[in-house]
């Protein structure tokens, strides 16, 4: 029988996930092996942004354990029809992100803190994707973020790499 | 200048290579500082009323791994929490070819070209009117405004359009004379060197930035008539003398000068070369000799017996007892040659970005004979190009086998 632990957001909503699911995270992966973990773990993270960061670690998790079930006959097309299935899972998990760049950026900060490379890894990268190719001027569309630099300083920015933000 | 009007033509063009490395440290320091400063408490992810300018570094930096260099730029330009960080840190980029400036297709215009989005940036900089291109390396390059007495040499890099002047040479220069610099002149290690034959006698002229005048040094030249090409490694200046005949050596330490046995290649062997390259690439002194009646490149080697005399003063004992052997490959890189400019390129992913020159010729003419000579040498240079992108597909393939 798989070892639970709870897991409490940071508005007090409780979340019960098997060990090895959560212990992708580094950060919680340490907690238990020095026994701080007893109990709820409190965790800074809101509700949605953890069922999110679960929603990951548990599509993960399934992947390994699976591999791990296999045996070598068959395994190839298997994987291969695996990776189609995990492409497609990633693909729908980036456009919910896209469309809700709030969710994203707390997911961003999460699995920071959390310490979970691969999902570190993952959202980086969408976020690279993301501003690939755009002006400045479109990432702060993008991302509403505001314009902070001052006349003098956006002038002095564009006199270094002047050629860089030819339309 | 002893030479003939033949060889005035082949050399007076100036070639050089380049490499660019924008003023990014080690990546590995970066990354493993950031690792030890996991942001764990105060970095609550639960306020959704978060700014996407307070990204914590670390983030910002894995953000910019990703990107290509360009839109690295574009990245920090968005607002000051992402610009100051990526300033201090190390960061890489996805990019793997090397970027490119050439002259556009008015003398005075030139652009940056960025190989991997085939994207071409016009850089403007009233400098560089009427000036000429003396060298490369690291993202710099050497250009001496001319006048009619002496070159006013100085440093730009495309990147971030600064400028640093040099000294004006001492001598009152005919048109070309070899020239190079041992790394980007923001480093206290900078040192530039001239080299030119002239009545017999070899002189270096020798500056760093920052100089009031150029040092120089006189040797007897014997029956060399011209440098082909000049280029640094390991405290020496190494020429190449009449066509490759013969590899000089100046040592910058101890102010001496050699001449290298047995030379190079081809002399009296095969037909003419027309250009002769001396490239640093990654400790090891290439020579890469154009033969035109070939139409082909053959690259050379100086071949070292035992590296671990590389810096000493018996390595210069035993400069002259070396060979150059010619060479097919070389590991994991590739060689960027045309008939005015090369460089080398590694490939696996690492910090430096190269930059590539090509030259406008000195002759006369007037201008509408060199601009149309330099749309010519556009379409040969895009040949160039996709070949050089053939090949390093094909030796990647090879390396991952």
């Amino acid at each position: 029988m798989a070892i639970m632990y709870a897991l409490k957001s940071s508005d007090n909503e409780i979340f019960e996930v098997e060990q090895k699911v959560i212990e992708q995270s580094e950060t919680i992966k340490k907690m238990i092996e020095d026994g701080a973990a007893t109990g709820e773990i409190p965790l800074q993270v809101s509700s949605k942004t953890l069922a999110k960061v679960l929603e990951w670690c548990k599509q993960r998790q399934h992947k390994t354990v699976e591999n791990e079930n296999d045996d070598n006959k068959g395994k190839r097309k298997k994987e291969r029809d695996e990776d189609d299935d995990i492409k497609e899972w990633e693909n729908k998990f980036s456009d919910e992100l896209k469309a809700d760049k709030d969710v994203l950026f707390d997911l961003l900060l999460a699995s920071n803190y959390l310490d979970l490379p691969a999902l570190l890894s993952f959202l980086c990268q969408l976020v690279a994707d993301m501003v690939a190719g755009k002006m400045p001027e479109e990432i702060r569309r993008m991302f509403n973020i505001e314009n902070d630099f001052t006349p003098e300083e956006e002038k002095a920015i564009t006199a270094e790499h002047g050629w860089a933000f030819q339309p | 200048m002893a030479s003939s009007g033949k060889k005035r033509k082949l050399f007076s063009r100036e070639r050089k290579r380049k490499r660019k490395r924008v003023t990014l440290r080690d990546n590995r320091e970066a990354i493993t500082s950031g690792k030890k400063e996991k942001k764990i408490e105060g970095q609550s992810s639960s306020s959704s009323s978060s700014s996407w300018s307070d990204l914590p570094e670390d983030i910002i930096c894995l953000i910019l791994n990703r990107l290509h260099y360009i839109d690295q730029i574009r990245f920090r330009a968005v607002c000051k929490g992402w610009r100051e960080l990526a300033d201090g840190r190390g960061v890489k980029s996805l990019d793997k070819l090397p970027w490119m400036m050439t002259i556009g297709d008015s003398i005075n215009s030139y652009y940056l070209f960025d190989p991997s989005e085939k994207r071409k940036y016009t850089i403007r900089n009233s400098m560089l009117n009427d000036a000429r291109v003396l060298a490369s390396k690291q993202g710099w390059v050497l250009f001496t405004e001319e006048t009619i007495t002496t070159d006013a040499l100085f440093f730009y890099t495309p990147f971030t359009d600064q400028i640093i002047r040099l000294p004006k040479l001492n001598i009152n220069l005919p048109t070309y004379y070899a020239t190079t610099f041992t790394t980007s002149p923001v480093s206290p290690n900078c040192e530039i060197f001239t080299a030119i034959i002239i009545d017999k006698k070899i002189i270096i002229s020798m500056c760093k930035p920052g100089d009031k005048r150029w040092k120089e040094f006189v040797f007897p030249a014997g029956a060399y008539e011209l440098i082909d090409d000049i280029e640094y490694l390991h405290g020496i200046i190494y020429c190449s003398l009449d066509h490759a005949a013969a590899i000089g050596a100046f040592n910058t330490r101890r102010k001496c000068w050699k001449v290298l046995h047995p030379a190079p290649l081809y002399r009296g062997r095969y037909m003419e070369i027309a250009w002769v390259d001396l490239i640093e690439c990654n400790g090891n002194l290439l020579a890469a000799l154009y033969i035109a009646d070939w139409k082909r490149w053959r690259v050379f080697r100086l071949h070292y017996t035992d590296y671990s005399h590389m810096m000493t003063d018996y390595y210069w004992l035993e400069i002259s007892h070396r060979d150059w052997l010619e060479t097919e490959k070389i590991d994991h890189k590739s060689l960027f040659l045309d008939h005015t400019a090369s460089t080398y390129r590694i490939f696996a992913p690492i910090n430096n970005y190269f930059l590539r020159f090509r030259f406008l010729e000195e002759e006369k003419g007037g201008k509408r004979k060199e601009r149309k000579r330099e749309k010519e040498k556009n379409e040969n240079e895009e040949e160039c190009e996709k070949e050089h992108i053939e090949r390093r597909r094909k030796m990647k393939e090879e390396v991952r086998k």
